[in-house]
């Protein structure tokens, strides 16, 4: 049994433990082995662009640089967003108890992409009033996030149709609805309309 | 950005357009005065300054503990740290050397790790951009439901490319919207296999949405590889479950996981019925435990006709499915005997 949150709602608490369940648990999965012409086991590994420097798998890392190069450590950098303001850091959802305040609709579940799947095993008794939303189909939403960071993900807290508890952690996806004018190949494809678009050139022909 | 043939529930087809939905990442780092930073790959460590590489050429690992403490020999002053630009994937041998004739086998394994099958690679051809569209199979699911039952991994959005596609995409968001449900897609001559996007990538199953807002529309193939459920029970714990099991006072839901499961001690109405009554097998000269057998196989019969009315995630695409092993020959249809009776002539004869 994985490790267990503890959910507030309405007041009353109880704890569920996570158990990550993903295709490899449920249908098996493929290794593929790679073997040379005389069976001898392979490995992937890096070849640098010198066409000498072999790197096997952990020989690289990825630095951070400032704009003038210099080499910046991990403590000195800061998280913005898109306008540049400065992000406050998210805690572990296991720190502290999550409230269970804001429901959700299908659709805005359907809206996200969903990353990992986690089956909710009740520690304590299920308070009445939220067992009793869930069996109705209530989807509670919330932040989600296992170590902490830069920024929690968006998770659903639901039932599943054989009657388990789930936790589902995903990010949103970019949706728009789109009409005729708004189609992806037409603009690309149109000509720029200008005041020399009706003179006719027969010299370049 | 991919393309997609699909065909709508009145079998017209059209090629239209997929974009990705995936979110842009939105949070970037600066450093202490709010300046841009720039990520490079560096190089930590050569394959030759690996520890198997420096053990063997120091003779044993004491003799390569005595050469670190004495010098550097796992540090390359001049390769070390260098950037990276535009390295290459190579494949190489247990003796760091590059091969470039590979074969490669693919290990199935069962969802408790134990290996199932070996055979040569095989990657499946894309089949959501070729000749046969993606067709409605018929099955609608409503929304409330799909997602209890399959979990969406990804998703693209379908757009049209030109006026007839926005008239052919508009029309069957609004079906979609006025059903609220999900429409799942098949592919191939079938039209029941699942989607692949890329050549080798994983099968998924592809099940279409659609919402209208005026006159715009929002259509979005949602990608599910994996159906919400827990991984099946391995069978010891099927055969415990065949035994009396207390009576549940609350829904499954409220009650905690570590609650103990006590057995109920049976009545002595029920224990002098198991002694009297006769086996659950219809043979009877089948025993107690084969008789808990035969439920444990009734159960997986009743799984897999369970299986067969819902969708399948681990199936493979057709054409692309193993070599059957030695199965048993068909068996050959029984004749008819001839009668011993002699042949009646015909009236032309």
């Amino acid at each position: 049994m994985g490790r267990a949150l503890e959910f507030v709602f309405k007041g009353q608490t109880f704890k569920g433990a996570l158990d990550k369940v993903d295709r490899a648990a449920l249908y098996g999965s493929v290794d593929v082995e790679t073997r040379d012409r005389s069976g001898r086991p392979c490995s992937v590994a890096t070849l640098a662009s010198d066409g000498r420097t072999l790197i096997a798998s952990g020989g690289t890392a990825m630095s951070t640089l400032s704009a003038d190069g210099r080499w910046l450590e991990r403590s000195e950098l800061v998280a913005v967003d898109e306008r540049g303001n400065r992000l406050n850091s998210a805690g572990s959802s296991f720190d502290s108890p999550i409230e269970l305040k804001t429901t959700t609709s299908p659709e805005r579940l359907l809206d996200h992409a969903i990353r990992l799947t986690y089956a909710v095993s009740p520690i304590d008794p299920v308070p009445a009033a939220l067992a009793r939303d869930l069996e109705s189909g209530a989807i509670f939403k919330l932040d989600f996030s296992y170590r902490g960071g830069v920024r929690a993900d968006p998770a659903f807290l639901m039932k599943g149709s054989e009657g388990a508890l789930w936790l589902l952690v995903g990010s949103e996806c970019v949706l728009d609805f789109v009409g005729l004018a708004e189609a992806s190949g037409l603009a690309e494809t149109a000509e720029p309309a200008g005041p020399e678009a009706d003179d006719l050139d027969f010299e370049m022909m | 950005m991919p393309g997609i043939n699909l065909k709508d529930g009145r079998h017209r087809d059209a090629l239209v357009r997929a974009e990705h939905t995936a979110e842009t990442a939105t949070v970037t780092f600066v450093d202490a005065n709010g300046a841009r930073t720039q990520s490079r790959k560096v190089l930590k460590a050569p394959a030759s300054l690996s520890f198997e590489r420096l053990a063997a050429s120091a003779g044993d690992i004491d003799k390569l503990g005595l050469a670190l403490v004495a010098g550097d020999p796992d540090t390359d002053i001049e390769r070390v740290g260098m950037f990276l630009s535009d390295p290459s994937r190579v494949y190489v041998n247990d003796a760091d050397e590059i091969v470039y004739q590979i074969e490669q086998v693919e290990v199935m394994r069962g969802a408790s790790g134990e290996v199932k099958d070996r055979r040569p690679r095989r990657r499946a051809e894309p089949n959501t951009e070729c000749e046969i569209p993606l067709t409605w199979t018929g099955r609608m699911i409503p929304k409330a439901e799909a997602l209890r039952k399959f979990v969406f991994s990804s998703k693209l959005q379908i757009v049209h490319v030109n006026g007839l596609t926005y008239d052919f995409l508009f029309g069957m968001a609004k079906e979609l919207a006025d059903a609220n449900a999900l429409m799942l897609l098949g592919a191939g001559a079938s039209g029941k296999e699942p989607l692949i996007l890329r050549r080798g990538s994983t099968p998924h199953r592809g099940f279409l949405e659609g919402r209208v807002k005026g006159d715009k529309y929002l259509l979005i193939l949602h990608l599910s590889k994996m159906e919400l459920k827990r991984p099946a029970v391995p069978e010891a714990a099927v055969v415990s479950a065949a035994a009396p099991q207390p009576v549940a006072a609350a829904p499954a839901i409220l009650q905690p996981a570590t609650q103990p499961a006590e057995p109920r001690t049976p009545t002595a109405r029920e224990v002098l019925a198991q002694i009297v009554a006769p086996p659950a097998s219809p043979d009877p000269s089948v025993g107690a435990h084969e008789g808990v057998a035969a439920t444990v196989a009734s159960a997986k019969a009743a799984k897999r006709k369970q299986t067969k009315t819902t969708v399948e995630f681990n199936a493979e695409p057709a054409g692309e499915s193993p070599v059957p092993a030695q199965s048993a020959p068909p068996k050959p249809r029984a004749r008819k005997p001839r009668s011993a009776a002699p042949r009646t002539p015909l009236a032309s004869e």
